[in-house]
């Protein structure tokens, strides 16, 4: 038994609509309501659910343009689809088994790879056996590929996550205009992640990961920091910093910042974060509302540091700083008070300098 | 490390050192077995040992496997360091109870108040024509069975050190070592069963895998006689220009994982070489271990070359068929790395 | 002979403490299993096996014991033990599972292990013949004068072990003593049906070995026969097999409706109660009074139920405990 799954109709029927991702893998398997794809009609965005448990098959290439209606792809019932069947093993070898059709496999060191070098998989030819893709070829496309029309590469991948971090959160921003006391601290980046990763010690609903409705507290608080690279903003992780000095974390994320604007970082680099800072300061922003990077709980924004008048002890007027911080956090798991004491908090230790 | 000497041992006169300098250095330390005194050993491991230690220590058994490995067992809950030989690997049917569940179990069902500082040493492997009861090499059984650590050597020194912290070791240890590489004057000639080995006491760890050979393109782990059908394998794969790495596991028992993954992640393609059984052995849980910890590092599915799941063969084409040879894995190799 | 008469009274102090024990474990098994018998359900879990009745073959041994002495026995172990004077709140804590236990809860009631003194039981039939074998091994190259009791049922002759063991004590000529509890019964098989001869005893003469039967379950009888295989073992003598015919009162395992024994010999058992025989014949003797008999059991259950108490007071290990202990 197999069922098509068509292109929404949210406009006219026969008006062109296009996949902007797909959640499943040719051949995956999926539940019956599981997300499996997102859409776009005429800038407006829709999620497409699986109608029934199965292979979901046939998917639509990304972008390309599919009348509303008409099939974007097509889920077999599990014993209709093709197995895996691998041949008996000879004295030999394994035989790698029978695929089917769509976009070719890819290794995962392959696969891993490309989400590095923000290669598109869809638009490397695969030389391994039976077409899979290689290192080797997302190499050799990496150096020739031009940019694709539409979303490709490391921007679907930013769209899709920011999508879903919208959507499958309860979003609620708190913003705090924090005063810094005197001076400004030095590394205002390294400085908050600092405080964050000592906040989230006492704060620690705030610090972990989930998954649907469960949420996995994390032992020690990765903080991953935003860095903008020209394809698009990346978000390396910093391990640990609760008990690093503010230089070293300094010295760190400009590590990480070149690395990443070199294409150079590696899938360990972006793994184990559990909570983000971003920092918009440079360009002058104050309060925003930035996103969760999922499967996070929670992401601070940090704004503009001004430079302001306060009294010192003499009553005389000395030079002192304030900046916004901008805390999302999900209020699907965590409520406003203890999300507000926690950026309190922040703030408290980033004017201690502590 | 430091070699004291430029002295070459084989294989099997390693041992037979090794087993003498612990007995000099520590008087509860013995062996029994059947003809491991006058005749010093069907495969000559305890080689010279009845000259110099007398019949106390060194002790010819009756045929009662069951009888002296149970005995061993309870020597060495009561005070003494005993190494028993059970003569081929192949004859554990006969007193496995004692192994398994006597050997292996003691420590744990008394809560770690029973300690069990044993050696039980054994013979293993195939490749001249012993046939099917006297060709098995089966340390995926052993591997398999929770409380007795297993070593494999494939060289002179890592024999020597190997059983010299086999025999320092406070629990259980299986001792395997491959007929074709102790370097017997009446098996057929292997040059690489003979090495420099130092002349004084040391021990290789237990649990530590080796780099036999480095390489960039693929990952060849194995343990015992096909370390020397991988080095082989190795040298005519460089005359094609591939490079291979040859990981010699050593140890089963503890298995060193961490070796296995940081050569994956190095070569990006696994190929994993046994001669025990290709079925639910070592060759799976190498592959098991590389698909939990080093999944995205794997540029093609790992392969493995091994003994078929039939009893080995007697004719000489047919076991060379079955056993995995250099060729076999050149073969799998090229299909490795254009997979 | 001449026993001293405290060897007389311990020996039944001994009894009635085993006694006391097996039948307080067999109501405490039995007590949150039912109605609907789970095996796995309760304060002790898993198989158990009582030795009610077998009392004189461990206690006629006692007496004999030195402090490094090591004996190993059987699927049903506790007289045994209790005779050696294994740490009896640790022991009954093992049965329990809890971390108190001389295992930490990961033997359990079969494999029950002892330091000081130096027991040791399996559940495999014959499993520590040789390691009794080898305890003597050790002692013979060590130099002292211990010896190695190795206990085992009269169907564990049948089993190739039995036939090893005796051989190789024999041939190296250790202190090992062999001694075979005949309960006439192998689970449910009778030895009639299993053992091609009518008393093992006879086989040590295969082995070259001193074989004595004692045929009643009589611990002064066990007393005598094993004083000597003992001293003649201490002395560089060798092995020797002993053979007691001993009463099984209960089932094979608790649990057993055991329909295989007739009630006529059910009942012939019962009325030959050794506990009971026995110390009416020390009070018979003048060595004990009745009011003794009362003492010693008030005190001798006193000594149980306190190792009861400990043992269900007792914390259950953590889960993952489960993990450790493999190796040392």
């Amino acid at each position: 038994m197999a069922t098509d799954v068509l292109m929404p109709v949210l406009t006219e029927p026969g008006e062109d609509g296009v996949v902007t991702a797909w959640l499943v893998d040719e051949g995956g398997r999926c539940e019956a309501g599981q997300l499996i794809a997102e859409i776009q009609v005429e800038k407006v965005a829709e999620q497409v659910y699986a109608p029934e448990a199965g292979a979901v098959t046939a998917l639509v290439p990304i972008n390309a343009p599919i009348p509303q209606g008409d099939p974007i792809c097509r889920i077999v019932s599990v014993d209709e689809s093709r197995g895996g069947g691998v041949a008996e093993p000879t004295p030999a070898a394994g035989a790698p088994g029978p695929l089917g059709s769509g976009p070719p496999p890819a290794s995962p060191a392959a696969k891993r790879l490309a989400r590095e070098l923000g290669v598109d998989l869809d638009s490397v030819s695969g030389s391994g056996a039976a077409g899979r893709i290689t290192e080797a070829d997302v190499r050799a496309a990496a150096g020739t590929q031009p940019p694709a029309p539409g979303m490709a590469g490391l921007r679907a991948v930013i769209a899709r996550n920011m999508r879903r971090g919208h959507l499958e959160t309860a979003p609620v921003t708190l913003t705090s205009d924090v005063d810094l006391g005197p001076g400004r601290p030095e590394h205002m980046t390294a400085a908050v992640i600092k405080a964050v990763a000592l906040a989230l010690r006492e704060h620690p609903a705030l610090n972990g990961t989930r998954d649907g409705d469960r949420f996995t507290p994390a032992a020690t608080a990765n903080v991953a920091v935003a860095v903008q690279t020209e394809e698009g903003l990346v978000s390396p992780v910093v391990r640990d910093p609760a008990d690093r000095t503010v230089s070293e974390i300094h010295e760190e994320i400009r590590g990480l910042a070149e690395r990443a604007r070199g294409r150079k970082l590696s899938m360990a680099d972006y793994e184990g974060g559990t909570f983000t800072v971003t920092n918009l300061g440079s360009y002058g922003v104050d309060g925003f509302t930035p996103i969760i990077n999922l499967p996070q709980m929670a992401v601070l924004g940090v704004g503009v540091v001004r430079k302001v008048p306060v009294f010192s002890p003499e009553a005389t007027v000395a030079e002192g700083s304030r900046v916004v911080l901008s805390l999302t956090f999900d209020h699907a798991f965590i409520d406003g008070a203890p999300a507000a004491e926690f950026l309190r908090r922040v703030g408290e230790l980033l004017a201690a300098r502590g | 490390m430091t070699i004291a000497t430029e002295r070459k041992l084989t294989t099997q006169k390693a041992i037979a050192e090794a087993i003498a300098l612990e007995m000099e250095a520590d008087d509860r330390v013995l062996v029994m077995g059947e003809d491991i005194g006058v005749y010093g050993g069907i495969f000559g491991a305890t080689e010279g040992l009845l000259d110099r230690f007398g019949p106390e220590r060194v002790m010819d058994t009756p045929i009662s496997e069951t009888g002296f490995i149970g005995a061993a067992v309870g020597a060495a809950i009561n005070g003494l360091r005993p190494i028993a030989e059970l003569m081929f690997v192949d004859f554990f049917g006969v007193c496995m109870d004692q192994i398994y569940n006597n050997m292996a179990k003691i420590h744990y069902f008394s809560g770690g108040n029973v300690k069990v500082p044993m050696v039980l040493m054994m013979a293993v492997g195939g490749g001249y024509s012993d046939a099917g009861q006297h060709s098995q090499t089966l340390w995926g059984t052993f591997a398999h069975l929770p409380g007795m650590k297993v070593v494999v050597p494939s060289n002179p020194y890592d024999a020597k050190g190997l059983m010299t912290a086999a025999i320092r070791d406070d629990n259980p240890v299986i001792y395997m070592f491959h007929k074709g590489v102790l370097g017997l004057g009446w098996m057929t000639n292997n040059p690489r069963a003979t090495g420099v080995v130092p002349t004084e006491a040391y021990e290789v760890p237990i649990g530590e895998a080796a780099i036999a050979r480095e390489g960039d393109d693929l990952t060849l782990v194995t343990v015992g006689l096909s370390v020397h059908r991988a080095l082989d394998a190795a040298e005519m794969l460089e005359d094609k220009g591939v490079s291979a790495e040859v990981l010699d596991l050593r140890s089963l028992v503890p298995l060193d994982r961490d070796a296995i993954a940081e050569s994956v992640a190095k070569t990006h393609r696994l190929l994993v070489v046994d001669e025990d059984y290709q079925s639910f052995g070592m060759t799976g849980e190498v592959i098991a271990t590389v698909t939990e910890r080093s999944f995205d590092y794997l540029d093609a599915p790992p392969m493995r070359v091994a003994t078929p799941d039939t009893p080995i063969p007697y004719s000489r084409p047919l076991e060379q068929f079955a056993l995995p040879s250099a060729e076999r894995i050149v073969e799998a190799a090229e299909q490795l790395v254009s997979a | 002979m001449n026993i001293p008469s405290e060897h007389l009274v311990d020996m039944y102090e001994t009894m009635v403490k085993i006694r006391h024990f097996e039948e307080r474990i067999r109501e405490i098994y039995f007590s949150d299993k039912l109605p609907a018998f789970d095996i796995a359900a309760g304060l002790i879990p898993g198989e158990m096996h009582l030795a009610a009745g077998q009392e004189p073959v461990a206690v006629g041994v006692r007496p004999h014991l030195k402090p490094g002495d090591a004996i190993t026995a059987t699927h049903r172990p506790h007289h045994i033990a209790i005779a050696q004077g294994v740490d009896l709140k640790k022991m009954a804590a093992e049965i329990f599972g809890r971390s108190t236990g001389l295992g930490k809860g990961k033997g359990g009631h079969m494999h029950l292990y002892s330091v000081e003194p130096n027991f040791g039981c399996s559940g495999i039939i014959a499993e520590g013949m040789p390691v009794a074998v080898g305890a003597g091994l050790a002692f013979k190259r060590r130099g002292t004068d211990n010896v190695a009791l190795s206990f085992f049922g009269e169907g564990a002759a049948n089993q190739g072990a039995f036939h090893e063991s005796l051989n190789l004590a024999a041939i190296w000529e250790l202190p090992v003593v062999f001694i075979c509890e005949d309960n006439a019964y192998a689970i449910s098989v009778p030895k009639t049906m299993a053992t091609a001869i009518p008393d093992n005893s006879d086989r040590a003469a295969a082995y070259g070995i001193p074989g004595v039967l004692v045929a009643n379950n009589d611990p002064i009888a066990v007393y005598e026969v094993a004083g000597e295989a003992i001293s003649r073992a201490r002395s560089g003598g060798g092995p020797s097999l002993i053979e007691v015919k001993t009463d099984r009162l209960w089932g094979h395992f608790e649990g057993d409706a055991d329909g295989y024994r007739t009630d006529e010999f059910k009942k012939a058992m019962a009325d030959r109660d050794v506990v009971v025989s026995y110390g009416q014949k020390l009070v018979s003797e003048g060595v004990l009074t009745e009011p003794d008999l009362e003492t010693i059991k008030e005190r001798m259950h006193g000594e149980v139920e306190d190792a009861l108490s400990f043992a269900e007071s007792s914390p259950y290990p953590e889960p993952e405990d489960a993990l450790a202990d493999v190796f040392a």
